[in-house]
């Protein structure tokens, strides 16, 4: 059985691209979408889920909060933990707002990235 | 009747009334004593020519004189001198039998000397035949009615000469039709009429046309006649036809049967009074009036401060969003970098690895770098500092730079970008504010191109350089066309593009500094068209 990948919502490639390399480096399977319906595509087919998601806000095509509506939506992608990763000035509220209790604001410590994939995955 | 000496003139009289009166009975008996006890008016009796025949003892109370002292003396021992000078005495005996009576008041004389103000009748006596035997006098003390009338006369006087002679104050009388029957100095001060010109006219040559008009005069007068008095204020006419401001008062004058007798009216002119208040109340006015619009300037200017502070709060939070964003991965690079150090596991780390880091730093910095560039450059805009430093400059090679410089971006942006350009087009510029506006027409068609191909197209036109950037986003729609070029403006309506909103605003500044202008033309979602002309000659 594979391991579960996490999987980075981002439509900023630059991140998607370090969260990726650091988490590689840490021996973590990292899966990564530009926007909402990226990832939804993704995980409609994904085996197995993803061990956890870290989701950006303001995305093109489909937000962060437009993509937490559908993950509630299906029960088996509603229980994968989701940290809310945004530099939102608001982020402890708007987290509040969807339904995640979980949130990091950007910019993250790498040691801060590490203990939060360590716990889910 | 008294003792009288049969011999006497008197007594012939007397014998002959005696013989008139032949008939006399009891009742003239009773009437003559009757007549007798009269105190309050002498009554006696005189012959043809004056002398005394008989006196009562109201003639004694009233002149002084006994019975015995006065009968047989004429009746003009109670005359004056003056008056026996000019034979008064005899005229009026003479009056009498003229006119059947003679009545006087007049000066008397008591046997005392005083004098004392006399009420006189006299009436002929004649007998049965018509024969003339003497005079009935009778004579009434009026001293006393006369000093009173006096006082009161003197009083009433007094009291008309202090209401002619007051000169602030109009005070007129008015019969009960309105009018004018007296006029003081005030009246004709204040309105200017003679009391000769006025008297016998009515009140209502003082009121303004359409007050008469209104029947203001006669409601005026029945108000004092019911209430007692009218009081008002308003304009009133002077004979020269000026008006003057009219504090007026109407007394209704009434006997002791409450009959109209007429008015008094008092008129002041109080038209300085009137114009300081008029002024006072026009400045209170215009105060009112001048807070009003400063209050309403105000909030106006509170208005677009709080719109100020809100769109500067607005921008905060964008800009924190968009400096944050290139830390995150520049911040990981490095940690990561130095995690590896600390481990040493660098030397274990592939090149293509380090070399990546490297160049994510890099752009993450670039990016920031840009970023606080733009933010400086707001800033100098808003403080009219934007200073060009012109050379000559080809567009081409700008355009060929910029691509280089970002090539990195449209790779990852996916849009295919193509450069158009016929002839080399040299123009005196500023090159960097002129690479700006090339990176930033260049980064926003990226960033809305959707992955479609991205075209500028350079060309000459009319002594200016036309730089065409045209894209097959998402378009612009027509009501945005202005919006996007003012500070902090993106399309708001889609929060999920990020970027601080300086770009176009800078942009159309560099353009402007340089006497050029620059435009859009879309249509949503079938992308946009932005146009920039740029003069070739050394316009600044």
């Amino acid at each position: 059985m594979t391991k579960s990948p996490i999987l980075v919502i981002d439509d900023d490639k630059e991140i998607r691209e370090s969260l990726s390399e650091v988490l590689i480096d840490e021996g973590y399977t990292v899966v990564s979408a530009s926007n909402g319906k990226e990832a939804l595509e993704y995980l409609k087919t994904a085996s197995p889920l993803p061990c956890m998601v870290f989701l950006d806000l303001m995305m093109p095509i489909m937000d962060g909060r437009s993509f937490r509506k559908e993950q509630l939506l299906i029960p088996a992608l509603s229980e994968i933990p989701t940290i809310l990763f945004s530099a939102d000035g608001q982020l402890d509220k708007k987290a509040l707002d969807i339904g995640i209790k979980n949130f990091v604001k950007k910019p993250i410590d790498l040691d801060e990235l590490l203990a939060i994939a360590a716990k889910y995955c | 009747m008294n003792k009288q000496d049969p011999t006497s003139p008197q007594s012939k009289v007397s014998a002959n009334l005696e013989k008139a009166h032949v008939a006399t009975d009891a009742a003239e008996e009773k009437f003559s004593l009757l007549v007798e006890s009269v105190r309050d008016y002498a009554i006696f009796l005189i012959d043809p020519q004056g002398q005394i025949l008989s006196w009562n003892s109201g003639a004694e109370r009233i002149k002084g004189y006994t019975a015995d002292e006065v009968i047989g003396k004429h009746f003009s021992i109670f005359y004056s001198d003056a008056d026996i000078q000019r034979n008064h005495p005899k005229h009026e005996l003479e009056l009498a039998i003229k006119n059947g009576k003679y009545e006087e008041e007049g000066w008397r004389i008591r046997k005392n000397g005083t004098k004392f103000w006399a009420n006189v009748i006299i009436t002929p006596l004649k007998d049965k035949t018509g024969t003339h035997v003497g005079f009935a006098k009778v004579t009434r003390d009026l001293s006393e009615k006369r000093e009173s009338e006096e006082r009161l006369r003197k009083s009433e006087e007094r009291l008309r000469k202090m209401f002619e002679g007051i000169k602030d104050y109009a005070m007129i009388m008015l019969d009960p039709e309105g009018l004018v029957t007296s006029w003081n100095e005030g009246a004709r001060r204040i309105k200017g009429y003679e009391a000769n010109e006025i008297i016998g006219q009515s009140f209502k040559k003082f009121y303004p046309p359409q007050d008469i008009q209104m029947g203001k005069c006669e409601y005026e007068l029945v108000e004092a006649a019911e209430t007692g008095r009218f009081e008002d204020e308003g304009w009133r006419i002077r004979k020269d036809g000026t008006k003057f401001w009219a504090s007026v008062l109407i007394t209704a004058i009434k006997d002791e049967n409450n009959n109209l007798l007429g008015y008094s009216k008092v008129t002041r002119d109080i038209t300085d009074r009137k114009r300081s208040e008029d002024l006072l109340k026009m400045a209170y006015t215009n105060l009112e009036k001048r807070v009003e619009e400063r209050t309403g300037e105000l909030m106006k200017i509170n208005d677009q401060l709080q719109e100020a502070v809100r769109t500067r709060d607005e921008f905060l939070s964008i800009a924190s969003h968009e400096l944050r964003t290139p830390l995150t991965p520049l911040k990981l690079q490095v940690q990561s970098f130095i995690s590896n150090i600390r481990k040493k596991t660098i030397k274990e780390m592939p090149d293509e690895r380090l070399q990546r880091m490297g160049d994510t730093c890099d752009r993450a910095l670039t990016r920031l770098i840009t970023l606080i560039d733009n933010l400086l450059d707001v800033s100098r805009i808003n403080s009219g500092k934007l200073n060009l430093s012109m050379e000559d400059v080809n567009l081409q090679e700008i355009a060929e730079e910029i691509l280089e410089r970002y090539k990195y971006d449209i790779q990852s942006s996916g849009s295919l970008v193509t450069i158009d350009i016929k002839q080399p087009i040299i123009g005196y510029f500023d090159r960097l504010r002129i690479e700006q506006v090339f990176t930033n027409l260049l980064t926003n068609a990226l960033k809305y191109g959707n992955k479609k191909p991205v075209s500028i197209e350079i060309s000459k036109e009319r002594g200016f350089a036309k730089i065409i950037f045209r894209d097959a986003g998402m378009g612009i729609s027509v009501t945005d066309f202005d919006r996007i070029f003012e500070r902090f403006e993106r399309l708001t309506d889609n929060t999920n593009v990020a970027g601080l909103g300086l770009g176009l605003f800078i942009t159309k500044q560099i353009v402007e500094a340089h006497g050029g202008t620059i435009e859009v033309s879309s249509k949503e979602s079938e992308g946009a068209v932005f146009t920039v002309l740029l003069p070739l000659e050394k316009t600044i």
